[in-house]
């Protein structure tokens, strides 16, 4: 009898399986990931409110803000370098685990080179050359005050650099955002360009289960995210008011409501909460619940669009990889066992449901019309695939 | 109103559940003592693997059942009264009916050599297995060993690759999933299970396990003599259908319980659908029996319709499947032949990846196979339902493209490829 040995080491090098986020107590809620949110959020308080407790860290990067700025480093110059190296780290190991979709790596190398040049060196650069610092990635409403009486104001007196910034950052959002949403849906900006996406996708992206799927989320989700960006139209309005009668009709209330707006929603929201939570709420906090940004682009997306995620007919097996791992809490599953398109305002595109499906249902696509589902019969598939009753 | 008793809650069972609820047809209950919500089985693995966990499973929102008038019962249902429509529980309580759908499943098949019931050897099947195998593996152990080379075994050497383990599998066929697949589609899928170390054996068969002194399996004896050391088995040899609840009824049981093509049984007011369904007459070149989730389903839609008054026979459209295996996945549709004669087969240099095309009589296109591609299923659906001849097919492949923006573009050399053997 052949006695086979199965414990000899196989020289030859094999493919890895990976076990899942579920086994791991940073990535589902463990003690370690309160711990880490704890951290995290702890950096963003010193940050925005007790700079000078992270002093010795900002001293640090004197030298390289010195070179890159030609001025000392700060508290912001500190989070920018924080913020950069994470995306490009954990986007190699983005890259690294991804390898076999050339969407998700080039999507990746994406939003790492638009953190890298456009929001960290070219920032750096400009205000090397005495010119202000601009992010040209940024727009309003995400960026608010970029539409403010105040940066309008000082920009376009800065000069023929800072009139182009005004211009460059009106043009993005009144012909550059509806035409290219039109034609890729709002993933050409929130998981291809946007810093906050390049962020959740890289460092985030081992927290992306964890967003809440429910239908409860979904409602806060949509009160909350239009919420913000009637807040953010209103103080746009109010200071641009203000500013033209010369603070007589509003006196201080513009003021106190832009500090009030830049707390809550810029420091609060999109920091301590958006980011500091990932390891508990999930990678895109922000950019579901609070962006602006993303809520314009969600009512383009879902009205003006060719984008959508196609459902492959009647292929579903109802397994739930796509609804698991979908960073936005879109309960994609639901769709996908109907055999129904999916268009959803929240959904940025990231392709991480298409890629999970072990079914090849799910595509991303920018096609002119739907195709019609073909009807082979009385029971054909599509039109009623295990759909919902009633 | 009238009453529906569903024993099962599988797809097969939920969506006739479904169906019906939305027809307003009748009152649905539904009693399974597995799982008081439904499910999805082929996602145990991702479970195991720590991809998700049981609760998402549930493709449906536990309130939901209650929102939709489905009534569930957690109950095993352990015989039938036909003459008082009834189902006996084994709480002891009666569920009387109007209609009854048998919706029961299947269980493992077993080898039934020596040493099957030693600790270690495992099926997996039920939630309550994935519980046991998690035990054994709890254990500390290095080497397992899968019987059975078919969807599932792969599946389980993925889970069980996924804790790092050792992992054999024995399968009978001369290639792996042999009866289904022409070799050349085995070939790729066994490249692929190799890259990812697992050791398969072909062409043998298990003939006993031996147990150790605790009685744990420490050996699996093969036909040929190998002696294959492991600390865990996995059995996988395909399903067989659960028919017990036919004791002492009219119920007819062939394989499964026999059914029309309205899915009735030979009892009147009884039907059977999916796993544990046996049909009668069968769709030409379709098995009796079919343990398919889309089966299932499509099962469920029509006696759905049959118990809403709409008796027509149900169209099974043209047959599909898929599969996986580790991250290479498998679609079919359509009929292919498992010697592989007579199509167009493309595949590329580094066995990644196929495409083969079904030429059947008349020269139209009777099936289609891919692996490691992704393909438009209402487009292939359209082409063999309509008969369309292969060089139609080949000229339109394009249309079936599926696969993620950016991925590599095979169609042209597909097409290049098949243009050539067409000419020939």
């Amino acid at each position: 009898m052949k006695h086979i040995s199965l414990s000899i080491a196989d020289p030859q090098k094999r493919w890895r399986v990976s076990s899942g986020p579920y086994r791991s107590p940073w990535q589902s809620r463990g003690i370690p990931a309160y711990l880490l949110g704890l951290m995290l959020t702890g950096f963003y308080v010193l940050l925005y409110w007790f700079p000078q407790a992270l002093s010795p860290l900002i001293r640090s990067l004197d030298g390289l803000s010195i070179w890159l700025r030609g001025r000392s480093s700060d508290q912001w110059f500190l989070y920018g370098f924080f913020y950069t190296v994470a995306v490009l780290v954990m986007g190699i190991r983005f890259i690294r685990r991804h390898h076999r979709s050339r969407y998700q790596v080039i999507r990746t190398l994406s939003v790492m080179f638009f953190q890298l040049g456009f929001a960290f060196l070219l920032p750096a650069w400009l205000l090397r050359l005495n010119q202000p610092e601009f992010f040209f990635t940024y727009f309003w409403p995400l960026k608010g005050e970029y539409l403010f009486p105040e940066t309008v104001t000082s920009l376009r007196d800065s000069g023929r650099l800072g009139f182009f910034m005004v211009f460059w950052g009106v043009m993005m959002l009144v012909v550059v955002t509806p035409v290219l949403t039109y034609y890729f849906g709002k993933r050409w900006y929130c998981s291809w360009v946007c810093g906050c996406a390049g962020l959740a996708e890289t460092a985030g992206d081992p927290f992306r289960h964890l967003s809440s799927k429910s239908q409860q989320a979904w409602k806060v989700e949509r009160i909350m995210v239009y919420g913000v960006l009637a807040l953010v139209v209103a103080l746009t309005a109010v200071l641009w008011i203000n500013s033209a009668s010369g603070g007589a009709w509003l006196g201080s209330f513009s003021s106190v409501f832009a500090r009030w707006y830049g707390f809550f929603v810029g420091s609060v929201f999109s920091g301590v909460i958006g980011t500091g939570f990932y390891p508990i709420l999930g990678n895109r906090v922000w950019c579901r619940f609070g962006c602006p940004m993303a809520a314009i682009l969600g009512i383009l997306q879902k009205h003006f669009s060719r984008f959508r995620i196609t459902s492959n007919s009647g292929q579903c097996i109802s397994c739930g990889n796509c609804s698991v791992y979908c960073e936005m809490g879109i309960d994609v599953r639901l769709y996908a066992q109907r055999g129904e398109a999916i268009r959803r305002a929240s959904c940025v595109g990231c392709g991480i449901c298409a890629e999970v499906c072990p079914r090849g249902v799910l595509k991303l696509e920018n096609a002119p019309a739907l195709r019609k589902t073909a009807a082979g019969g009385s029971c054909a598939a599509g039109e009623n695939t295990a759909g919902y009753p009633g | 109103m009238k009453r529906v008793v569903i024993i099962g809650n599988g797809i097969s069972g939920i969506t006739a559940a479904m169906h019906i609820r939305r027809m307003g047809g009748a009152e649905v209950t539904v009693v399974s003592s597995e799982s008081p919500y439904f499910f999805s089985r082929t996602a145990l693995m991702y479970v195991f693997m720590g991809h998700m966990t049981l609760r998402h499973t549930e493709p449906y929102a536990r309130e939901m059942w209650d929102e939709w008038g489905i009534t569930r019962v957690q109950d095993e249902a352990v015989s039938l009264d036909i003459h008082r429509r009834e189902v006996l529980l084994g709480s002891g309580s009666r569920l009387s009916y109007d209609n009854l759908i048998l919706a029961t499943g299947s269980r493992p098949r077993r080898l039934d050599v020596t040493g099957e019931n030693s600790d270690g050897v495992h099926t997996l099947y039920f939630r309550q297995d994935l519980e046991q195998i998690e035990a054994t593996i709890g254990r500390n152990m290095k080497h397992a060993v899968i019987i059975g080379g078919g969807l599932l075994g792969a599946e389980l050497a993925e889970m069980l690759r996924s804790r790092g383990l050792f992992v054999s599998m024995i399968v009978r066929e001369k290639h792996y999933w042999g009866n289904v697949l022409p070799p050349e589609e085995s070939k790729i899928i066994e490249t692929r299970l190799s890259r990812y170390g697992v050791r398969l054996f072909l062409e043998e068969s298990v003939i006993s396990f031996l147990e150790d002194e605790g009685g744990h399996v420490s050996m699996v004896n093969t036909s040929s003599g190998l002696q294959l050391p492991c600390e865990m088995a996995c059995v996988a040899i395909g399903v067989i259908p659960e028919t017990a609840l036919a004791a002492g009824t009219d119920i007819q049981v062939g394989t499964g319980f026999l059914v029309n093509s309205h899915f009735e049984t030979t009892s009147k007011g009884i039907y059977a659908i999916g796993d544990c369904a046996e049909r009668l007459d069968p769709a030409p070149g379709r098995p009796a029996t079919e343990s398919m989730w889309y089966t299932g389903r499509r099962m469920g839609e029509c006696v759905a319709r049959t118990i809403c008054g709409q008796r027509i026979s149900c169209d099974d459209g043209v047959w599909f499947s898929s599969a996986r295996f580790f991250d290479l996945e498998y679609s079919a549709y359509g009929k292919v032949s498992a010697g592989g004669e007579h199509s167009l087969f493309w595949s590329d240099d580094c066995h990644e990846r196929c495409l083969r095309i079904q030429r059947g009589e008349g020269d139209v296109v009777s099936g289609i196979h891919a692996l490691g591609i992704r393909l438009r299923q209402e487009v292939c659906e359209r082409w063999i339902g309509s008969r369309m001849c292969v060089n139609r097919v080949v000229e339109e492949l394009q249309q079936a493209r599926f696969d993620a923006e950016f991925s590599e573009h095979v169609f042209p050399s597909v097409i290049q490829s098949f243009r050539h053997q067409l000419a020939r």
